[in-house]
């Protein structure tokens, strides 16, 4: 059941052209833009390795965006009662709306790369493959982190204010992730930002993808943050559905 | 032979207000049965404990002779509902959303198929069965939406005020349809529509303020009033004391 609901949230997801435009054609246009801005400013800009790890980290809240608006539109209208009363379980309702946004995000990262790569090579700046692919790995507990934000508004609010909240996560993770700002430089701000949740994602994807040495400060602690932040929100999103599921059925 | 629905004495209550009280009834199998009342009546409340969305506070109900307080599980495999309102996935097409369903209530790839397109036959789905469910009339999402619940094969259908916002002539047309599963299916109907309750339904249960008042044939529920007409008889049935 959990597939055939997911396939379902797939189809709705990829059916609606606007979700092309975000989770795919914003993220490489400002990939493109952040690497022309680069190259005009003489290295005070960051390098094209820490701008793909940052482009697609933040690409990831787009599909926060998609599942929040899938969620609060379900439960706006008797669709989802008419499942309640079916004998889908909880875990189906979690594997279902988190798998599409799981899929999305993956393919979101896999082009961005590949655009990176690509970049990469007019720039005369070739990226590894191999590295790349590592840094997809290291960035997918943040997949899980906005998918989970994604789940947990669309169970909080409702049709018209979810994708409002969603859109405050959105600007909060361009300021706060260091996407296209080199956090390292700022002190204070930078630090506390390697506390919340979508800085340390960026910080141990970039570390892998530059080849830079693995240390406890620039690749454990960031992973392991971003680990428990994924954990914490997937949890406290899986536990709101099922609460809001039971009011919504009342 | 053994009751479709059987329910004991079910409560149930909403902070201070108790919306449905002492709620017993037994309905048979191919029984078509509407719930007659007026807003607030405590009919889709009732649907909702029947189909597992609301537990009880206390009493219980045997859903093909299984409970819904200790065998819900088994209880939402038997029957389905069609809830008020749209209940379609709105980017999927009428197919898909039909074949979804049967797929949710465990039905294989083949049988799911199979049973789709007898289902879009049954309903005459077919001329918008690749339509998207967001761009179809209201009363073809109706239409799509019992389709979508009858493809499970269910032993019990729960319709929901199914003709709720239609129009005079979409509502004529799913009468249509919802008359034709007579026999072949046990049916609960809720609906404020007194026409379609005496035009659709073997029995009637009147429902006001939470109390089933009376249960009968419409002639049953005209007699033991005392009036000549339905209307009449369900205004004194619906205002007046319990009868038992």
């Amino acid at each position: 059941m959990s597939v055939i609901f997911a396939k379902r949230n797939l189809r709705e997801l990829l059916r609606d052209p606007l979700s092309y435009v975000f989770c795919l054609g914003l993220p490489l246009v400002m990939l493109v833009i952040f690497i022309v801005i680069s190259r005009f400013s003489d290295g005070q800009w960051l390098s094209l390795p820490e701008l793909s790890t940052g482009i697609t980290v933040f690409s990831y809240s787009f599909t926060m965006l998609y599942t929040t608006l899938l969620v609060s539109k379900d439960r706006s209208t008797s669709f989802l009662k008419r499942l309640y009363a079916s004998p889908m379980k909880g875990k189906d309702f979690a594997i279902g709306y988190a798998a599409p946004g799981f899929i999305i995000a993956v393919g979101q990262a896999a082009i961005c790369s590949a655009a990176a790569m690509l970049l990469g090579i007019i720039t005369n700046n070739p990226l590894s493959a191999v590295r790349m692919l590592a840094c997809i790995a290291v960035t997918l507990p943040a997949a899980v982190m906005f998918v989970g934000f994604g789940i947990l508004f669309g169970s909080l609010f409702g049709e018209k204010s979810a994708p409002g909240i969603s859109s405050i996560i959105i600007s909060a993770s361009g300021f706060l992730s260091g996407a296209w700002m080199p956090l390292e430089s700022m002190g204070v701000y930078g630090t506390v930002c390697s506390y919340l949740p979508f800085y340390p994602p960026i910080k141990a994807a970039r570390t892998v993808l530059g080849g830079k040495a693995v240390t406890l400060d620039s690749f454990l602690l960031p992973l392991v943050i971003s680990i428990c932040y994924a954990t914490v929100v997937f949890a406290l999103a899986v536990i709101v559905f099922g609460r809001r599921a039971s009011a919504d059925g009342n | 032979m053994e009751a479709a629905i059987k329910a004991v004495k079910l409560n149930k209550y909403y902070g201070s207000l108790h919306a449905v009280k002492d709620l017993t009834l037994d309905i048979a199998q191919g029984e078509f049965f509407a719930l007659l009342g007026v807003n607030g009546a405590g009919k889709t409340t009732t649907v909702k404990m029947l189909t597992g969305l609301s537990r009880p506070d206390s009493g219980d109900a045997l859903i093909s002779g299984h409970s819904i307080i200790s065998d819900i599980e088994e209880a939402k495999r038997r029957s389905n509902l069609s809830p008020q309102e749209t209940a379609v996935a709105p980017a999927l097409t009428v197919r898909e959303n039909i074949t979804f369903m049967a797929q949710i209530y465990g039905q294989s790839p083949e049988e799911a198929k199979a049973n789709t397109d007898a289902t879009i036959k049954a309903f005459s789905l077919g001329e918008v069965e690749n339509r998207r469910a967001s761009v179809l009339s209201g009363g073809w999402q109706r239409r799509l939406s019992i389709a979508m619940a009858l493809v499970t094969r269910p032993e019990i259908l729960f319709l929901d005020e199914p003709t709720l916002g239609l129009d005079v002539i979409a509502r004529r047309r799913l009468w249509e349809r919802i008359s034709a599963l007579k026999g072949s299916v046990t049916v609960v109907l809720t609906t404020h529509y007194l026409e379609e309750a005496e035009a659709l339904a073997d029995r009637i249960g009147i429902m006001s303020e939470g109390v089933l008042k009376d249960v009968g044939t419409a002639e049953e529920l005209c007699r033991r009033a005392g009036k000549p007409s339905f209307e009449e008889a369900f205004i004194e049935l619906a205002s007046g004391e319990v009868n038992g």
